[in-house]
């Protein structure tokens, strides 16, 4: 078995790792890499609902559309920088995920909070779509030239490494947050809703703080994803949309940061790889999702929980 | 000395059927009392009611001299009243450790800010917290499987574990419902000497829901018996047993 402290050896050389890969890469690879950091975030944010909390809210793509937007507005109507952009993405999106609580916060669970918060989505790519005047409609809304504190993010590479910023900064604040008695108290929820309540924890105010947090980190990533596609569409939010998210949790597993990441990565490379075989490419896609599951029901994460048990999750630092 | 628990004239309403009904009693601290009564009788209602579960219409409860009625579980909990349930209210894929920190939860104080940004009090909150659960196992001889999702243990261990974690605050008024449960004769008789400790150094009130007669007269300084939502005798465990009224509820036959 090998020890925490080779496994968290290993985790800061990957992270200097991941510095080179800009020169190793052409334009075409390093713009997937950007995609899978847009979507390690919007699956982290995704997973601390489903796999954290434990519950079926199906308002990712409305918290990343309403992200994408905010960012995308701001800049094209009022010229702020991409800086302020990002953070008003992550406050509408938390203000998104805040509202999205009521629905779990009245008592509505599984599938009823699955379809309310699923109509959600829709409803906002509708607003997308008849709100054309500002955000002008089904043409999408073309993103302004943007820099990050006096970086043009003209080409791949500097976004690559704001993205990379982004996403380890949102990971590392999510990490510590998961694993206090913040991260205790929104698993414990999940685990028996009446018993965290008679230890004294208040279980409305973390199933709010789970939404505006889940929210927030995937209103972020709606920020990246505008400068990564460099237009915003209500297409991009649909239905499909937001089942990948959900395979990406899954194949991931459920409840785990790195489990996000993994399924983000997974679930982004998958279908870029199969598009050499036309016509066949979602079947591949959907078989290996399938299998995926079949045999590793708590996702790819858990192949790594062989290597080392560091590598599952804990809810306390040592 | 005044009462730690106070109730007086409870009665709770499910739709029109009256599950307890004028329900006045108190429990001290370092007593140890015993709620009885044949299934039905409202006994998980009585705790249900204290710990703020269910809404009461009528009567009063009062916790060291201060009403609790209408107050939510959690605020109860943090007055001072803990709970354990009666079909196991362990958090099952979190290791036994986790349960304890969990129990923790408002000693442990840090705020929102720190935790997010990993600073220095935060994480000293946290760690303090850490040592102190790991005591509370080893405390419990469960310190061997601290790193056991609570799912994975012994009926026995995880009744241990749910009072450890119940414990975790040292509230002054213990609730347990059917805490032997499912144990071995040897395991509750253990189970019960910790009762009786808990009550008689610590001087903790201890209420207690148990089916097993001989471990309720042997164990416990007061009994309450109930017979559908009525309070029907209360008194030390030599008088209950000579009760006409208990012996024909209960036991079936005077």
């Amino acid at each position: 078995m090998i020890s925490q402290k080779t496994v968290r050896l290993s985790f800061y050389i990957f992270l200097l790792l991941l510095l080179i890969i800009p020169f190793i890469t052409n334009e075409y690879l390093l713009w997937m890499v950007n995609t899978m950091l847009v979507y390690t975030l919007v699956t982290l944010g995704f997973n601390i609902l489903i796999g954290n909390l434990g519950q079926l809210v199906f308002a990712n793509t409305a918290f990343f559309g309403i992200g994408a937007y905010t960012t995308a507005i701001l800049m094209v109507y009022t010229g702020v920088p991409y800086f302020i952009g990002i953070i008003a993405s992550a406050l509408t999106g938390g203000l998104a995920g805040f509202l999205a609580s009521v629905t779990a916060l009245r008592g509505i669970r599984l599938y009823y909070l699955a379809i309310i918060t699923l109509a959600f989505g829709e409803l906002m790519r509708w607003v997308y779509l008849h709100g054309d005047k500002v955000t002008k409609g089904s043409d999408g809304l073309l993103m302004p030239h943007s820099s990050f504190l006096g970086i043009p993010l003209d080409s791949e590479v500097p976004k690559f490494f704001v993205f990379l910023l982004l996403t380890i900064l949102v990971i590392k604040a999510t990490s510590n947050l998961m694993k206090s008695k913040i991260g205790r108290a929104i698993v414990a929820i999940r685990e028996n809703e009446a018993t965290t309540a008679s230890l004294g924890i208040p279980t409305a105010n973390y199933i709010i703080l789970a939404f505006v947090w889940s929210g927030a980190v995937v209103g972020i990533a709606g920020a990246m994803f505008a400068v990564l596609t460099e237009r915003v569409l209500p297409e991009s939010f649909g239905l499909t949309e937001v089942i990948v998210h959900f395979g990406m949790v899954l194949v991931g597993g459920t409840g785990s940061i790195i489990g996000s990441v993994i399924g983000a990565i997974t679930l982004t490379a998958l279908p870029e790889y199969f598009r050499q075989f036309p016509g066949l490419d979602e079947l591949f896609f959907g078989i290996i999702i399938v299998v995926i599951l079949l045999f590793l029901p708590k996702g790819l994460v858990s192949l790594l929980w062989y290597v080392s048990p560091a590598f599952k999750e804990r809810y306390y630092k040592e | 000395m005044e009462p730690l628990l106070e109730l007086q004239g409870l009665t709770i309403d499910f739709s029109g059927l009256r599950a307890l009904s004028n329900i006045t009693f108190n429990s001290n601290a370092g007593e140890v009392c015993a709620v009885i009564g044949p299934n039905g009788a409202g006994k998980t209602t009585l705790f249900n009611a204290i710990s703020g579960y269910v809404p009461s219409k009528n009567g009063s409860i009062s916790f060291k001299g201060e009403p609790i009625q209408g107050l939510s579980p959690h605020e109860i909990s943090i007055k001072g009243i803990r709970r354990t349930f009666q079909n196991g209210g362990l958090f099952p894929e979190m290791t036994a450790l986790e349960n304890v920190l969990t129990g923790l939860h408002v000693h442990i104080k840090s705020s929102f800010f720190g935790t997010i940004m990993g600073l220095g009090e935060a994480r000293d909150a946290e760690r303090e917290g850490l040592a102190r659960s790991r005591r509370l196992l080893k405390l419990m001889d469960l310190d061997d499987i601290a790193d056991q999702p609570a799912k994975d243990l012994s009926g026995g261990q995880q009744r241990m574990l749910e009072i450890v974690r119940t414990l975790a605050t040292e509230p002054p008024l213990l609730l347990l419902d059917e805490p032997v449960v499912g144990l071995s004769p040897p395991m509750r008789e253990r189970m019960m000497e910790i009762i009786r400790r808990l009550a008689g150094e610590e001087g903790i009130g201890i209420m207690l829901i148990e089916h097993v007669i001989d471990l309720v007269m042997s164990g416990s300084d007061t009994i309450i018996v109930l017979s559908s939502g009525e309070l029907i005798a209360k008194g030390p465990p030599v008088e209950i047993r000579q009760n006409h009224e208990v012996l024909e509820a209960y036991l079936g036959h005077s």
